[in-house]
């Protein structure tokens, strides 16, 4: 017996891409906004929906946007359908990869709905445990928990930190579809109050409605399609799930597995990666993954953010799009939309020179992490 | 102080994963569940142990002295209750059996700081419910 083939790469292809307007979109249902992204992204793609026969859904917040809930809108019987809890658009990334690869689906379609802002989804509701009778509540909690211990172990500043939150408003300037274009700089930064100390309103993310969606193929059947294919070149996953009971679970530390296993599997190395992504739903994120992922060496990312890398015009541009700072809630997916147009060099003003390979780097919350690597090469 | 009056969360106390620290808390001890099998402390309870995955536990009492992992400041609430106590220090605590817990910490802001001693206090909630806090040491 053969061994199995582990090489994914260039195999699959992201042939689509496509979302709804951002903000506030009263009584849209996550499924109704999963079903307009699908069609967006369908027109990107140059199909109909008769060609799909795979759907990966992302649930919603308040855990709605299944599969079998999406299906009655979009109108077809997909041969595969199926739905992750947290996607990330990586996590169903790489299902749509391991479907289409064993043959259970030719043509997926990805997508993630969300009506948390219009319908006002309580963040802040706590649980009915130690934790939140203390008052610690809400994803600005844990994340500045986080912070504050990186801070203590290696003298990260207010300045370095809120790099992060400045970079991706400069950048979210050059984004029509961002939802916080007005200037920020780093002394108004610096004067906003802290919300959850260290963390400051601008380290986290907003509220948003909006839905999002990508067409994931066979690269082998991808140069039909109008738009130059993205090809998956690498991914990697790697779980915390254990939770609180890994006693430093706050600080991720296994994200290094996630991180070690993609530069393997691909020989790519950091320097190869044009433009980068990291889903953020707080600063923290971008903070932890830079490291562990080795863009900037341990303990010392709060040095090497200030000095400006990952701004528009740095050497190591993160967030094209504004990321979940500045540009909208999408739990990421937008990050690997961004992606895909600055690969094909769709991304207007803040086209980054010459980007032919992204990565792109999630979590789910303190419990899962997980990358992907993509370019218009195969 | 009655439960109507108080508008904070409330731990569900008959929760029976973790009822006997809520109960332990009433009588000023701090506990954690210990594995019969291979004695390895856990917290929050858990109705197996996941070094060793036997089922037998007891509620132990473990110490009340502990240091600051880490701590945040709230100066927003996220819940209405918490309103009238901004800004308010939560932190994760180790204690000195390596149990960690978190809880608010009650003393002076400035003497807050990661790895800063702090000793466990009661704080009757409600006739029902004593809350874990930390006092700074």
């Amino acid at each position: 017996m053969s061994a199995i083939d582990t090489d994914i790469r260039g195999k699959v292809a992201i042939v689509g891409v496509g979302h709804t307007p951002q903000g506030e979109l009263p009584g849209q249902s996550p499924e109704l906004n999963s079903v307009l992204a699908i069609k967006e992204a369908l027109n990107d793609a140059g199909i109909g929906r008769e060609r799909l026969d795979g759907l990966i859904t992302c649930k919603s917040v308040q855990g709605t946007n299944t599969d079998v809930m999406v299906g009655p809108l979009l109108g077809i019987n997909p041969r595969y359908a199926q739905t992750l809890d947290y996607g990330t658009c990586n996590f169903s990334l790489h299902l749509a990869v391991q479907a289409i690869l064993t043959g259970m689906a030719t043509t997926v379609a990805l997508c993630y709905g969300a009506n948390a802002r219009s319908i006002r989804f309580p963040f802040g509701a706590s649980s009915p445990t130690l934790a939140g009778a203390s008052g610690l509540m809400h994803i600005a909690g844990p994340a500045a928990m986080a912070l504050q211990r990186h801070k203590a172990l290696y003298g990260t500043t207010d300045e370095q930190f809120g790099m992060i939150a400045v970079s991706e408003r400069e950048w979210a300037q050059k984004n029509p579809i961002a939802l916080f274009r007005e200037p920020m700089s780093m002394d108004q930064y610096l004067a906003m109050p802290y919300m959850v100390e260290p963390l400051r309103r601008a380290d986290v993310t907003m509220l948003s409605d909006g839905g999002v969606s990508l067409i994931v193929t066979r690269a082998d059947m991808a140069a039909d399609y109008p738009n130059n294919p993205v090809y998956v070149l690498g991914m990697s996953e790697q779980t915390g799930i254990r939770g609180e009971y890994t006693p430093d679970y706050l600080n991720r530390e296994f994200l290094r597995g996630a991180a070690d296993q993609i530069w393997r599997n691909t020989g790519l190395t950091q320097d190869d990666i044009d433009v980068l992504y990291i889903q953020n739903p707080t600063a923290v994120w971008v903070l932890q993954m830079l490291e562990y992922y080795g863009f900037a060496p341990p303990g010392e990312v709060g040095p090497w953010l200030a000095e400006g890398h990952t701004r528009p015009g740095g050497d190591r541009p993160v967030n094209t799009n504004g990321g979940q700072l500045s540009e909208s809630y999408m739990w990421g997916w937008l990050h690997l939309v961004e992606a895909v147009r600055q690969l094909r060099g769709q991304a207007g003003e803040r086209q980054v020179t010459g980007a032919e390979i992204a990565m792109y780097c999630s979590t789910q919350v303190w419990l899962k992490g997980g990358a992907s690597i993509i370019s218009t090469h195969k | 102080m009655t439960d109507q009056l108080y508008n904070k969360p409330i731990p569900r106390l008959d929760d029976p994963d973790m009822a006997p620290f809520w109960a332990a808390a009433r009588e000023r001890r701090l506990t954690a569940q210990r594995c019969t099998s291979c004695a390895a402390l856990r917290f929050p309870g858990l109705p197996i142990c996941p070094t060793c995955l036997e089922r037998g536990f007891e509620w132990t009492d473990v110490s009340p002295e502990g240091s600051i992992w880490s701590y945040v400041v709230y100066h927003r609430a996220f819940h209405p209750g918490f309103a009238g106590e901004l800004p308010y220090v939560v932190a994760i605590v180790e204690n000195a059996d390596g149990v960690r817990y978190t809880g608010r910490v009650v003393g002076r802001r400035e003497d807050v700081a990661v790895g800063a001693k702090v000793r466990a206090v009661f704080a009757d909630e409600t006739p029902e419910f004593t809350l874990v806090k930390w006092e700074l040491a």
